[in-house]
């Protein structure tokens, strides 16, 4: 109970910090504009095939040949290449360009996200002393719980109304599309998208349990998140063979490696990398906390 | 009478520097206890300890009898007013204090009387509703007080409690905490000495990490061989004074009070009483324009003496 009392103070609190809410606003605004701009760029497209197939073009809405062009086997068999992986090809084959596109830039812009709401949250507390009148009342592990909970609630809260946003702008500039059932879509991978966000969540504040300062804990925590994406890369390249090839295992640390899952269609899969990546931010989180409950609250 | 706090050699090494060195003492229940010493003598450091801020190198720290503080255990019951410590600005009066009242275990209509008590009793109810970073120095050092009071709480240690108070303010604050007197255990660390001496029942001396001497306020000032005399001229020979009263040595010391020029100590040994001294030495000395008779010293003067 006193978690969640916790939480909800955090939630408030970043709410009110103008740092956590011009990171969502960004994050907001970057959603906004970039499924604007995919839009304008899928437009375009489609007014070149259209040109190109001499068919004929619809002024001023996108969709329409993107929809039927998903039909097409020649580009199904292009799009399958480059997704590489075969069942996440076959579980948005079909999708609606629109939907994977506010995919795409939710998980794009997530991990960063995550990182900078949460990177400062611990440390500024701890430096200004405010850590002592929470810690008075509730236990560390209360507090960097309730810290975790609150920011999670919060990325939940920025998640939903960015694919709000996201739909009314889709609304606006599609056609040939369901667009009342883009909404539910969206939704969903926003949902997905937050479990990820937890994972990055967790490394960010567990860093920041280190610290008294927010600009050290915002500079590990992006040097961190960099090579959170790296490692697994340099792994799949170099890890090979009999003996090196069993450091593979180690990328299931990293959320970018977990997270390809999130991409599916079915129950189970997706299930399956949202438990992992949550467990992976617990992970990070508990790292972090480990050292916090060993030091000084000076 | 049970210990609220009980520390035993407590040790807090930073580098080489002990800022606490077999810090050992004994806070009764019910009383307000004063720590006095010198910048860096471990009074803070103690209280973070005692609280749970600053983690020991050795030592025991005995809360309540409960152990060392454990906010499951302690919450609501032990506070603390940290020195130094910023609320979180973006708090507003009235809501921060409801919020950690709350974390404490109080009721939603327990945290929110409480926080209302507290904001009329330290003249916050005009800010009530204001954002913490909308106000002063001095207020959000009230509003840190007021945290530190919420519920009932049986313990209470206060890190500076009167700096950065107008006298108004200091005042009422005084008035409160002794109004605490015999009901709440307090311990309050101040370098004003006035404040220490009309505050607490207890004083501890703290000097490099440790306490070097803990005594009842009343031990430590109402010294029985001792009488100040406080003079608007002084009192020109000392020699003839003394032949008056076999016994008593005096001395000379400058006021600082500008209605008095001089300040004649007697000290006299076991076999004299105060009264004695005074039906030998006062006739002698009203010439001289007795402005106080004041037997004992000051927690001052027992502090630079001790």
């Amino acid at each position: 109970m006193r978690v969640f009392r916790a939480a909800l103070f955090e939630l408030a609190g970043a709410i009110r910090t103008r740092r956590a809410l011009v990171l969502v606003a960004l994050y907001l605004a970057a959603s906004l504009l970039g499924m604007n701009g995919a839009i304008s760029a899928l437009g375009r497209m489609e007014d070149q095939l259209a040109e190109v197939l001499q068919v004929e073009r619809v002024e001023g809405r996108s969709g329409v040949v993107s929809a039927a062009l998903w039909k097409s086997r020649p580009f199904q068999r292009l799009v399958r290449s480059a997704v590489g992986d075969s069942l996440v090809y076959d579980d948005i084959v079909g999708k609606h360009p629109a939907e994977l596109l506010y995919a795409w830039i939710v998980f794009l812009f997530v991990p960063l996200l995550a990182v900078l709401v949460a990177s400062r949250r611990a440390a500024e507390e701890i430096r200004s002393g405010a850590a002592k009148y929470m810690l008075l009342r509730v236990t560390r592990l209360e507090w960097t719980l309730g810290k975790y909970l609150g920011l999670a609630l919060l990325m939940m809260l920025g998640l939903l109304v960015g694919a709000l946003a996201a739909w009314l702008v889709a609304a606006f500039r599609l056609s040939g599309a369901d667009i009342p059932a883009l909404l539910p879509a969206m939704v969903l991978w926003s949902v997905k998208a937050w479990f990820l966000s937890l994972a990055w969540l967790g490394l960010a504040l567990g860093v920041s349990h280190l610290f008294k300062s927010g600009a050290k804990a915002d500079a590990l925590s992006i040097v961190l998140m960099i090579a959170w994406f790296a490692v697994p890369a340099l792994l799949n390249a170099y890890a090979t063979g009999p003996v090196w090839g069993k450091l593979l295992v180690l990328r299931r640390l990293f959320p970018p490696s977990v997270d390809d899952a999130l991409w599916r269609a079915s129950f189970l899969p997706v299930a399956a990398s949202a438990a992992w990546l949550a467990m992976l931010g617990l992970l990070y989180l508990s790292v972090g906390h480990a050292v916090f409950a060993r030091r000084d609250v000076r | 009478m049970n210990d609220a706090i009980a520390t035993r050699g407590l040790v807090k090494r930073y580098g080489r520097h002990r800022a606490l060195d077999g810090f050992t003492l004994a806070v009764p229940s019910g009383s307000i206890t004063g720590l006095v010493g010198r910048n860096g003598a471990g009074k803070t450091t103690w209280m973070m300890t005692v609280a749970g801020f600053v983690l020991p190198d050795a030592g025991e720290v005995n809360v309540l009898g409960s152990g060392p503080f454990d906010a499951r255990r302690h919450g609501g019951r032990f506070s603390i007013l940290p020195q130094d410590s910023e609320l979180p600005n973006e708090g507003r009066v009235r809501g921060l204090l409801v919020h950690y009242g709350r974390l404490q275990g109080l009721s939603a209509q327990a945290a929110a009387e409480s926080a209302d008590r507290l904001v009329e009793i330290l003249n916050l109810k005009d800010k009530a509703h204001a954002p913490v970073r909308a106000l002063s120095h001095g207020m959000r050092k009230r509003v840190m007080v007021a945290q530190a009071f919420l519920g009932a709480p049986e313990v209470v240690m206060l890190d500076e409690p009167l700096s950065g108070l107008d006298p108004e303010e200091a005042e009422r604050l005084r008035t409160f905490l002794l109004s605490l007197r015999g009901k709440t255990t307090l311990v309050v660390s101040s370098h004003q000495l006035d404040d220490i001496e009309k505050l607490c029942s207890h004083v501890a001396f703290v000097a490099d990490g440790k306490v070097e001497r803990m005594e009842t306020l009343r031990a430590l000032t109402s010294d029985a061989g001792r009488v100040v005399y406080s003079l608007k001229n002084p009192p020109g020979d000392l020699a003839a004074l003394e032949s008056a009263c076999p016994g008593v040595k005096l001395s000379v010391g400058q006021s600082t009070n500008q209605t008095m020029s001089a300040m004649v100590v007697a000290e006299f040994g076991e076999g004299l009483s105060v009264e004695a001294v005074n039906a030998a030495l006062l006739p002698r000395l009203v010439g001289f324009g007795v402005v106080s008779v004041t037997p004992g010293r000051s927690l001052e003067e027992a502090y630079l003496g001790k």
